[in-house]
């Protein structure tokens, strides 16, 4: 205890200043330690995999036809092959990722309840590996899951019009917005402390996916939903990797859809570094 | 004897007469006073439904264009007053698993309650606890636009098939809470409403669905029960669109009590 006490504490989160190798070496351990705790805890990720392919199976089973039947009419949102399955594939991805990013924070909120955070702090471990190492879980997660759902929608027939190129936007994006969303979470995890509360982002995540044109058309929209929808960042992010399954590759789409997600991200980590400090100097 | 949540005259009522409608009355009247104690526990049968019918009639406004119907508020207000009810039924089953955990069932069943109260105060607290979501719901349905050519016919049935939604959850989740005595039965019980729901006609009409979806929606009872929801809102309410749904819920609200029936004769012995 007396070790304990007798450690210099500081609000700087970088309390310990070392070598970029010695940083390196903490960054990859907190990062591994992250990456095994939530493939140890599948209840964390594995509902993140199956609900949304349970969603995208009865929605493609419910509005399959709808395609087919606006082409009758000439109108053609769902791209130019109508195809419903090759349209819900990013906004089933999408969703996938955004559940399964919470875990991180989570996680995080987790390490604080029990006391592991406050150990780790009084270690000469750089603070912003503990930080970075976290949300590398997340990211990691994000692009394991792209990787599935783009192997379970192509065996069920969907098409990726950009072909490798378009792929690769997709796993970018989906690792982008895992980060962007964990970042979030931490951020709310280390100002709270509480799992609860991170929890409770939840149905905000849900909300803000169902007002934007994850799983419709927001041209098949009308008044302030539409208005609300086309505006929504998850639109321009889900748009931008949607122009790759249906169009084909396209630059300025992709950077779009990588763009937004990493711009959330880098804001989010700005604002987890600023809670962080904060927890720090408050101790 | 208030410790244990009940007044000290339905107390009297318990240990002495043991009548079934006073039981029965008092146990409905504990659990609606739970609203106010634990909102925590029913804001959510209230806030999902609402959000429901503004994600729906909002993201699939467009399937108007492909002839699914004319009026999106007027197909989805009615699932959201459905679900909204069901997962009021839902809250029971909670409620059960929550004290039995906590030993209060213990004591009702050394109490001369008869036991067949201890199903119907529940179910009579889901009829009470159910109008609240389910008048929200529609007026929100219908301040949002939604038409109503049954008209009070209209609400009457969709009042009759959201209160049977609720208590065939709400029996069912009991049945559920006597087998499992436990909290972890609380996924079980919400996953059976998603799954009744969604594999019958909640979100397209049946000559929009394929394969699969198709096959199991049509032999689901629940399509008639959303037959029946929305008989006035989307047409006229005749005998046609009515009586199927009518059946359905008569059929499976007894056979979900009878499901609840047996697990609580089981939790006895």
């Amino acid at each position: 205890m007396a070790a304990i006490a007798s450690r210099p504490r500081s609000p700087n989160i970088e309390a310990h200043p070392q070598g970029v190798r010695s940083l390196m070496a903490q960054t990859s351990a907190l990062s591994r330690r992250s990456v095994v705790t939530i493939w140890r805890q599948p209840q964390t990720w594995v509902p993140s995999l199956l609900f949304p392919l349970l969603f995208a199976a009865l929605n493609t089973a419910a509005l399959g036809r709808v395609p087919a039947q606006l082409a009758l009419q000439g109108l053609h949102p769902f791209g130019p092959n109508d195809s419903f399955l090759d349209y819900l594939f990013v906004g089933t991805l999408t969703q996938g990722v955004l559940f399964g990013s919470l875990s991180g924070g989570s996680e995080l909120a987790q390490d604080i309840e029990s006391g592991f955070l406050d150990r780790l702090v009084t270690t000469p471990v750089s603070r912003v590996s503990i930080l970075i190492g976290r949300l590398a879980g997340s990211a990691a997660l994000g692009f394991t899951q792209a990787v599935f759902f783009m192997c379970v929608f192509l065996a069920f027939g969907a098409r990726i019009a950009g072909g490798l190129a378009g792929a690769a936007v997709l796993a970018a994006a989906a690792a982008l917005l895992s980060l962007a969303i964990g970042s979030l979470a931490c951020a709310m995890a280390i100002k709270t402390g509480s799992v609860e509360a991170v929890q409770g982002a939840f149905p905000l995540l849900f909300i803000s996916l169902f007002v934007s044109s994850a799983f419709f058309p927001t041209a098949l929209m009308k008044g302030w939903y539409k208005s609300v929808a086309s505006h929504n960042p998850l639109t321009g992010m889900i748009n931008g990797m949607r122009h790759q399954v249906l169009l084909g590759f396209d630059f300025s789409e992709a950077a779009a859809a990588v763009l937004i997600p990493g711009a959330v991200a880098a804001g989010a980590i700005g604002l987890c570094l600023l809670a962080l400090r904060s927890r720090l100097a408050s101790r | 004897m208030t410790a244990v949540g009940i007044p000290r005259r339905a107390h009297d009522t318990l240990v002495g007469e043991a009548r079934i409608g006073p039981v029965v009355v008092q146990l409905a009247r504990r659990s609606v006073v739970l609203l106010t104690r634990l909102p925590s526990a029913f804001i959510p049968s209230i806030i999902f439904p609402i959000f429901l019918i503004v994600a729906f009639s909002g993201s699939f406004n467009g399937l108007r264009n492909a002839n699914a119907f004319s009026n999106a508020m007027s197909w989805y207000a009615p699932l959201a007053v459905i679900q909204g009810a069901a997962f009021v039924g839902v809250g029971a089953g909670f409620s059960a698993t929550r004290e039995i955990e906590s030993g209060f069932y213990d004591r009702l069943l050394l109490s001369p309650a008869p036991l067949i109260s201890l199903l119907l105060g529940p179910g009579l607290a889901t009829i009470l606890r159910s109008l609240v979501p389910v008048a929200l719901v529609i007026a929100v349905g219908l301040i949002g636009g939604a038409d109503l050519p049954g008209g009070v016919l209209g609400l009457a049935t969709l009042s009759v098939a959201a209160i049977g939604s609720a208590l065939l959850h709400a029996f069912w989740c009991l049945g559920l809470a006597f087998r499992f005595k436990s909290q972890r039965a609380a996924p079980l019980m919400q996953i059976g409403v998603f799954l009744t729901n969604f594999l019958a006609t909640a979100q397209v009409p049946l000559q929009l669905m394929t394969g699969w979806l198709h096959t199991v929606a049509r032999i689901n009872p629940m399509t008639n029960v959303f037959r029946l929801g929305r008989a006035g809102w989307i047409e006229e309410v005749t005998w046609h669109n009515t009586a199927g749904g009518l059946v359905a819920l008569v059929v499976f609200v007894g056979l979900a009590f009878w499901f609840a029936w047996r697990g609580l004769r089981r939790m006895v012995t």
